[in-house]
């Protein structure tokens, strides 16, 4: 179960990131950024309303968590969709429109550092946690335990997995978003928006990303490094799943996860952090287009 | 044929500043007429044809499309505004299929106009309608050829543009082609034929062009270019002409 719910919080992050790699067409190493103020801004949001509500942070039904956290976590994926798409339109909007590639993926490092800084200048590095409760992990069969946030979580991740397979899919604008990301010029020509397309790409892979974020604050804890820790996973479950595929980005993050999880039970707690690091590699030497990408 | 639907006057283009490609050239193209551009490797027709479509930087000249004013206009807004364009190569998306496509190209039309567009577009197409469900990057060349003319076809354009809508394909699969290009020049849109195909264009071209070194050397009548002798000469002359021949070279 631990390996499932770690594959569901990467899968969620390798989304954003394959969406922006496929559309954009550059590796955005602030997206673990992204996954931190997320988390953040729902830790706010959060205790604002319990702030303002007496009784929203008492646990809902068998949950650890308040309905505070569930509705800061659907404010914070809206708030950090527009904060993506403000660092697009704020630094990589004028770098693109300049066509250097490369410098893009530098100011993305370089975004990635002073987006932690500042979380760290406001936060400081200790630990928030968006509940105190305990809770006791129940056997639902075949020897495994979990605990009904961890349902709920994976069903949410499930959810918002399926919707955005639905929207990628079926809809006119998952259709403009893989036109985009295949070939500007001709969706342009086609009388696709472009820059309307990257800024919905950037915009759903905010949004993704705090949702991960709210995952991850529930599960673990809230730190400012809590994203920059999962950026090689990410990379790893988006390039494992085929740069630009929704469904590899999904497969590839369960995959990664449960590798995780295979690793600290077979091998030890120590190698779980390389595992990623094996897996990418493995990938780029074997089948650099991964499970489910197109060849070039 | 009727009025002008596509009026280009003084355009001046090319990929970077100060290095123009095309320079100075006019041009006019009417509702149901096919006007045909010749011209040798380098003159400038793609150039010319992508700056019409707005993939390529316009330093000097206007652009009028039904007389609306396009010169500075996306090419989203001018794909919106009726103005159709299928490039040469890379003219469909691999990965989606021949439906998504046309629903692509619908999208630019009214909601309940959507549907019916397609099932008219699949019937003026029945090649493409065997294959709806099939991604464009497994059609034959030919196929996707057709595919572009019917994503570009469906939103009902006032103006389509073609680059080399022949180039690569069997000449069995040629013949198709310009046999729906008549078909759709009868409906009234004014096409734009860039073509290396030289006789079978003249085969359907009312007025044609050609370009040599960025300019006009010649704009007037298809028929007067059917003596193959008469575009050579046009060819290989226009480096010392004053000024572009208009009707019979």
């Amino acid at each position: 179960m631990d390996g499932t719910l770690a594959g569901a919080m990467i899968a969620l992050g390798a989304i954003g990131v394959t969406l922006t790699y496929s559309v954009l067409q550059f590796s955005n190493f602030a997206h673990g950024e992204l996954i931190s103020i997320g988390a953040y801004i729902t830790y706010l949001i959060a205790a604002a309303i319990s702030a303002a509500v007496i009784g929203s942070s008492e646990a809902l039904a068998v949950f650890s968590f308040g309905w505070n956290v569930l509705l800061a976590g659907g404010v914070a994926m809206a708030l950090t969709g527009f904060l993506a798409w403000g660092l697009d339109w704020l630094l990589f909007a004028r770098l693109r429109a300049k066509g250097m590639a490369i410098t893009l993926v530098m100011a993305s490092f370089g975004a990635s550092m002073a987006l932690r800084a500042m979380l760290e200048l406001v936060f400081s590095s200790r630990p928030l946690y968006y509940t105190q409760e305990l809770q006791i992990a129940r056997a639902i069969g075949a020897g495994i335990l979990v605990t009904p946030d961890q349902l709920l979580l994976v069903a949410i991740t499930a959810t918002l997995v399926g919707l955005l397979y639905v929207m990628w899919a079926h809809t006119a604008l998952g259709r403009a978003m893989r036109a985009v990301s295949e070939n500007p010029a001709l969706a342009q020509v086609c009388g696709i928006d472009v820059p309307r397309v990257v800024r919905v790409t950037w915009y759903i892979g905010g949004a993704l990303a705090s949702a991960a974020g709210l995952m991850l604050g529930l599960l673990v804890q809230v730190r400012p490094q809590m994203g920059f820790e999962m950026l090689l996973p990410l990379f790893a479950a988006a390039i494992l799943g085929g740069i630009g595929s929704v469904p590899g980005a999904l497969c590839g993050g369960l995959i990664v996860g449960l590798s995780q999880a295979a690793t600290v039970q077979f091998i030890g707690a120590e190698w779980r952090a390389g595992v990623a690091f094996v897996i990418l590699l493995a990938v780029l030497l074997i089948r650099p287009n991964g499970l489910f990408g197109r060849r070039s | 044929m009727t009025k002008a639907l596509l009026q280009m006057n003084d355009v001046v283009a090319g990929y970077e500043k100060g290095l123009p490609i095309v320079r100075g050239v006019s041009f006019t193209a009417s509702g149901g007429e096919i006007v045909a551009i010749f011209g040798p490797n380098g003159a400038g027709k793609s150039t010319f044809i992508k700056a019409a479509a707005g993939l390529m930087p316009v330093s000097n000249g206007s652009m009028l499309l039904n007389g609306r004013d396009i010169t500075q206009m996306p090419a989203h807004l001018r794909a919106r505004a009726g103005l159709a364009y299928v490039p040469q190569l890379h003219n469909v998306f691999a990965t989606l299929t021949v439906l998504d496509h046309l629903k692509i190209g619908a999208a630019l039309l009214p909601p309940e106009a959507r549907t019916a567009q397609i099932d008219a577009s699949l019937t003026l197409f029945p090649d493409l309608a065997r294959q709806r469900q099939t991604l464009a990057g497994r059609l034959s060349g030919g196929q996707r050829q057709l595919l572009s003319i019917a994503r570009a076809v469906l939103t009902q354009p006032a103006v389509l543009l073609l680059d080399e809508p022949s180039a690569g394909l069997s000449p069995r699969m040629v013949e198709q082609v310009f046999a729906q290009l008549v078909k759709i020049r009868d409906e009234g849109i004014a096409i734009v034929l860039v073509e290396q195909h030289v006789q079978a264009a003249l085969a359907i071209a009312e007025r044609a062009y050609v370009f040599v070194e960025g300019e006009i050397a010649y704009d007037g009548p298809a028929a007067a270019l059917r003596n193959k002798s008469t575009l050579a000469a046009l060819y290989l002359s226009h480096a010392h002409r004053p000024a572009a021949t208009t009707g019979v070279p």
